[in-house]
């Protein structure tokens, strides 16, 4: 009874309510609405992965699209080939990919920095290569469709099924990142980061460390590309290019690096951006009579926020909201001296 | 801060509540925009501008103007379910003219199954070509595959005995020449396959296969692919020395960059044209030049004629549809079905010379090439429509 006094628990029952209540809330828009949000979920638990991998651990990686990948296909070819249930194939999807992570890491991660970096891109284009070249299991590039399975007899990929599906389990990904860098391997991870020698000289197996980091990483990515899957219902080798890596790495790094919330705020930012200049777009387009250069200008904005972002900000939107927050709670106690509190 | 936030989330929610308002007709068009294929792009700002004129020659169709909506698929999966959800949903458009095969695939349940709205794909893949699977999809003019069979049977006629296929290793690409293969259309034409040559779509040079090409000297060389790497081939046979005349592109090769950037490195080249050319003496292109006058156009090219046809077949559906009802625009679902059962009953429907006729009851158009080679510096007919159905 004591904990639903305390003021965390009624935050989670206001996370719970807001949840719920959500689609019901939108009354025009709700499919568009709820894909903005779906996508923005798998793009949470992604980023959270990367996110345990590059700000937690120091270890850059260009593959997490790959990765995602790995996680698709085993979905689709579990799903198709083998005709298994989703509750089995999500797993799978991580657990199978976790192990390509750990095959691909074992020689990247004897890198550093750069030469790191261009071994991760070397998976990424390894493994883009499998997925366009290995047509017995995956049809090569026409793909693999799938039939997304039934949840209370409505397809999975359905938005309001898979809101009340992919929200939970993305918010089930952000609290296993939080107790995961609580436990002795979330230390070793920050312990490598900052001064991976020194964490060599006390005793962390540094290498052990990194590969455990690779897996966990791997495992997220190949769970949210299971979830693309089955949201998409069709799979190519075109879906999982470096350009989606670049867009994870995106999410990590204007969420804010090394940080819990970091990634949901990256998401949301790299998810909704777009939309943001797409409709300023379209109510300037009539005024300056420039529709058709107009498309380019998008991509313009949308880099040049990022860079702007970074140059300014380069801590990332969690740093921005965690200032808010104590300037408001200073502002605050301010208030209540004023009126004579303490 | 606050101020500026609480500023932030007004403009916002004012910007989404953008959509057409009663006695509109919106229009949903999707195409690349920014991003890989732009060249082909036309396809997209065509039917938009058709509507657009519509509205303006003739106040649009029995009183209700068109909102022809244009948003940027960026020929990436994600963005167009995207895209086609936004139209849907929130822009509750009454026909959705898309854009790529796997876009189309993706959204085959949504199409024909969940939301029931009328989609021509600029896909030329079989693959989407379904009239019982996919009820609401429509395509217009020669498969790839057809396009195949008609460059071949050309090519046979004028005495040829080998021929290679030459494409990037995608789904536009492979899926083709495969499909063509296990048809059997070389052997039931008689023609031997000497190579099917891939390369990496990103490929700069190509002169490795190009040199293979030389080696085995098919007489044919069927490019499954779009301009842009279609200059790059004959550049590196121009290297090699191995002729243009050699090489047959598909529809997506008649474009006068070809022999505007190689010169009489292009000479010979040859392709299948599956519509009018930009600035052809028919009554489509006095329509187009009429617009030009008070509108910028986007792309001067036989894509954008391709759109501005298909701009025609969507007024064309939705004018009989509206007739029937009276002028009245009737409840958005009945709407959507209404035009597709008027798009499967179009028949030899005349674009005003932009494309053969066509006729919808197998949800193609029609299927109809010909051929058209570069002499000169441009690309001149030599054929007549050939049929494969």
């Amino acid at each position: 009874m004591k904990c639903f006094k305390t003021r965390h628990c009624a935050y989670y029952f206001i996370f719970v309510g807001i949840f719920l209540l959500f689609p019901f809330s939108l009354f025009k828009y709700t499919n568009y609405v709820l894909f903005l949000v779906n996508m923005g979920a798998i793009g949470v638990i992604g980023a959270s992965g990367l996110n345990i991998l590059k700000g937690y651990t120091g270890v850059i990686s260009l593959s997490q699209a790959a990765f995602m990948g790995v996680g698709a296909y085993t979905v689709a070819i579990l799903s198709t080939k083998e005709g298994l249930p989703f509750w089995i194939n999500l797993p799978a999807a991580g657990a199978i990919t976790a192990i390509v992570g750990v095959v691909a890491g074992t020689p990247s991660l004897r890198l550093k920095g750069f030469y790191l970096a261009m071994a991760t891109l070397a998976t990424q284009f390894l493994l883009e290569y499998v997925f366009k070249n290995w047509e017995s299991m995956t049809r090569g590039v026409q793909g693999l469709f799938i039939t997304p399975p039934q949840i209370f007899r409505v397809h999975m990929n359905n938005d309001w099924v898979f809101y009340f599906f992919v929200v939970p389990l993305a918010f089930v990904a952000v609290l296993c990142t939080r107790n995961l860098l609580r436990t002795k391997v979330g230390r070793a991870f920050t312990a490598i980061r900052d001064r991976d020698i020194a964490a060599e000289l006390i005793g962390i197996n540094v290498f052990k460390y990194k590969l455990i980091s690779f897996a966990i990483s791997s495992f997220y990515a190949g769970v949210a590309g299971g979830l693309w899957c089955y949201y998409m219902t069709i799979i190519n080798p075109e879906a999982f290019t470096l350009l989606v890596s670049i867009d994870y790495i995106a999410m990590v790094i204007v969420g804010g690096m090394g940080t819990i919330m970091g990634p949901v705020y990256g998401a949301i930012f790299i998810i909704l951006l777009p939309e943001f200049i797409q409709r300023v777009m379209e109510v300037l387009q009539p005024i300056f009579r420039m529709t058709y250069t107009f498309e380019a200008f998008k991509h313009i904005v949308f880099g040049f926020t990022i860079v702007i972002f970074l140059m300014f900000e380069p801590k990332g939107l969690s740093e921005i909201f965690s200032r808010m927050g104590r300037r408001i709670a200073k502002w605050r106690r301010k208030e209540v001296r004023e009126k004579g509190g303490y | 801060m606050k101020k500026l936030f609480r500023f932030l989330v007004l403009v916002s929610l004012g910007l989404v509540a953008i959509s057409a308002h009663a006695g509109e007709i919106p229009v949903g068009i999707y195409g690349t925009l920014t991003g890989t294929d732009v060249d082909v792009n036309g396809m997209s700002y065509g039917p938009k501008d058709y509507l657009t004129y519509v509205n303006e020659k003739f106040g649009g169709v029995m009183g209700h103007k068109y909102v022809p909506i244009l948003l940027d698929g960026k020929n990436s999966i994600p963005e167009e379910v995207k895209v086609f959800k936004r139209l849907v949903d929130v822009d509750k458009v009454v026909v959705v003219n898309g854009w790529s095969t796997g876009g189309t695939k993706a959204l085959r349940d949504q199409i024909n199954i969940l939301v029931k709205i009328p989609f021509q794909a600029q896909s030329f893949s079989i693959d989407v070509l379904d009239p019982v699977k996919y009820p609401y999809i429509f395509l217009m003019g020669p498969t790839y595959e057809d396009q195949v069979l008609i460059a071949l049977e050309w090519a046979k006629q004028k005495g040829a005995k080998t021929i290679a296929f030459l494409h990037a290793d995608i789904e536009y690409g492979r899926a083709p020449v495969r499909n063509a293969m296990e048809q059997k259309i070389p052997e039931k034409l008689g023609l031997k396959v000497l190579a099917d040559i891939e390369y990496a779509g990103v490929s700069l040079d190509l002169t490795p296969q190009l040199l293979r090409i030389k080696e085995l000297n098919p007489d044919y060389v069927y490019i499954q692919d779009s301009a842009g790497n279609t200059i790059k081939i004959l550049r590196d046979a121009a290297k090699v020395g191995v002729p243009a005349s050699k090489f047959f592109g598909n529809n997506y090769n008649f474009q006068h960059i070809i022999p505007g950037t190689l010169g009489k490195d292009a000479e010979g080249f040859k392709a299948l044209q599956v519509n009018a050319d930009w600035g052809a003496n028919i009554p489509m292109m006095k329509e187009i030049e009429e617009f030009a006058k008070k509108h910028e156009i986007a792309k001067k090219d036989a894509y954008y004629t391709k759109g501005w046809a298909q701009g025609k077949i969507i007024h064309e559906v939705v004018s009989r549809v509206l007739k029937k009802t009276g002028g009245k625009i009737p409840e958005i679902g009945q709407f959507r079905t209404m035009i597709r059962d008027e798009w499967v009953n179009l028949e030899n429907f005349d674009t005003g010379g932009g494309t053969p006729p066509l006729t919808y009851k197998n949800h193609q158009g029609h299927s109809e090439a010909r051929i058209v080679e570069i002499k000169g510096g441009k690309f001149v007919t030599i054929s007549d429509w050939i049929k494969t159905q």
